[in-house]
């Protein structure tokens, strides 16, 4: 299987997802709850890769949970209902970027200040990396940063998806709707970006 | 020995890199590499590139998922019942379509589907008609959706959405004046873009739309 090849939702969570949608739907309490258990974290998780930072990605996850139960209704394949909650949590993540974008800045301080580890129970916890770790690739993180928000959007959105989330190739058409080659395309291209623009930070 | 390496290299090295590409010019292009240190510079620093990014895995947002979990549930639990099954737009739209695309330049084509509903917070949804001003598909130019904001009607318990495409700036035009004279204004100008937006499109729009 190739890198691009790996599920994100499968049969299986469809059928699960399906069941609880219904439930849901027939006012059974409790039934959005498990819904919510299971896509928080990577619900959470898009919003944060795309806006940089935890507070902005939990209001808009929140956000996004309650569109998908008020419109829950208008779904029409509730095994689908995984990509249909990914797709509104990435487009209201790339209108609230839009907004952000076009009045206050945020620094990339501000954006890499937030982040940290959780540990195993969910609890803040420390950073992914040692200290040395963390002043050694510093740097280039910030490069990285900037290299990314120079990217046009559906290039950024697929490389990170695709890179850092993991998600499939596929699954990535599917948001932005359109062909597998197209996203396919849109990595290479935003990997060549990134590598011409860090050539120097990398030394290459 | 080629003097450089080109973007369909690079694109090969990308599928390489991924593991997409057919084991034949894999090959091939791991010789290539052994003899073109060029090219095998740009595969090691997109593999960097990559390794960096792959990297930001561990980097994930400062979050308390109980409490995060639990003032989600009370959000939601301050809503209203979800919204019932309904007749989705993409139907709706498959419906129109021919008729929009028959249509002469500014005809409004008024549907009516009292199963199509948008909830309004804390209280049950509401059915609403969907009113849609067209072109001919084949117009040129470049399209704008307009959605209007749902109206009540006399009964007070009956929005109507409009959803209105325009492929030309006179059409546009026209479309403004005709709101400027029945005193509608659109909610916001949603899309402009070459091609007509998707049913799934639009239905995002809609559950987007500020009701």
């Amino acid at each position: 299987m190739t890198r691009s090849d790996r599920p994100l939702f499968s049969e299986d969570t469809g059928e699960r997802d399906a069941a609880w949608v219904q439930a849901a739907l027939a006012g059974e309490s409790g039934a959005f709850g498990r819904l919510v258990e299971a896509y928080e974290r990577r619900v959470v998780s898009t919003a944060y890769r795309l806006l940089g930072n935890s507070d902005d990605a939990m209001d808009i996850a929140q956000e996004a949970f309650l569109r998908a139960f008020r419109s829950l209704g208008r779904l029409k394949k509730p095994g689908r209902f995984g990509p249909w909650l990914m797709r509104i949590v990435t487009n209201q993540s790339l209108n609230a970027r839009r907004s952000r974008r076009s009045g206050s800045t945020v620094t990339l301080d501000e954006r890499r200040g937030t982040a940290g580890r959780t540990s195993g129970d969910g609890e803040p916890g420390t950073t992914a990396f040692g200290p040395d770790r963390q002043v050694e690739s510093r740097e280039l993180q910030a490069a990285i940063d900037a290299a990314l928000d120079t990217l046009p959007e559906k290039q950024r959105l697929a490389l990170v998806l695709f890179t850092v989330e993991g998600w499939a190739q596929k699954d990535i058409a599917a948001l932005l709707e359109c062909s597998l080659e197209t996203v396919k395309w849109n990595v290479f291209q935003a990997r060549r970006r990134l590598r011409q623009r860090l050539a120097g930070v990398m030394g290459s | 020995m080629k003097p450089r390496i080109d973007e369909y290299d690079e694109f090969l090295l990308s599928r390489l890199l991924d593991g997409e590409l057919p084991a034949d010019q894999a090959v091939t292009l791991h010789r290539r590499m052994e003899r073109e240190p060029e090219l095998r510079a740009a595969f090691e620093s997109l593999a960097r590139v990559d390794a960096l990014l792959a990297r930001r895995q561990a980097d994930q947002p400062a979050v308390h998922w109980r409490q995060f979990h639990e003032k989600v549930l009370a959000a939601v639990a301050a809503q209203a019942a979800p919204a019932p099954k309904t007749i989705p737009l993409a139907r709706w739209l498959g419906i129109c379509a021919p008729l929009a695309a028959a249509a002469a330049i500014g005809l409004i084509v008024l549907l009516d589907r009292d199963r199509l509903q948008v909830p309004k917070d804390g209280a049950i949804p509401t059915p609403i008609r969907v009113t849609v001003n067209s072109p001919a598909e084949d117009a040129p130019g470049k399209l704008t959706v307009r959605l209007y904001r749902p109206r009540l009607n006399e009964s007070g318990d009956t929005g109507v959405l409009r959803v209105a495409f325009s492929r030309s700036p006179q059409l546009a035009e026209a479309i403004r004046r005709q709101d400027q004279a029945s005193q509608s204004r659109p909610t916001s100008v949603v899309v402009a873009a070459r091609h007509r937006p998707s049913p799934p499109q639009l239905e995002l729009l809609v559950d987007l739309l500020p009701l």
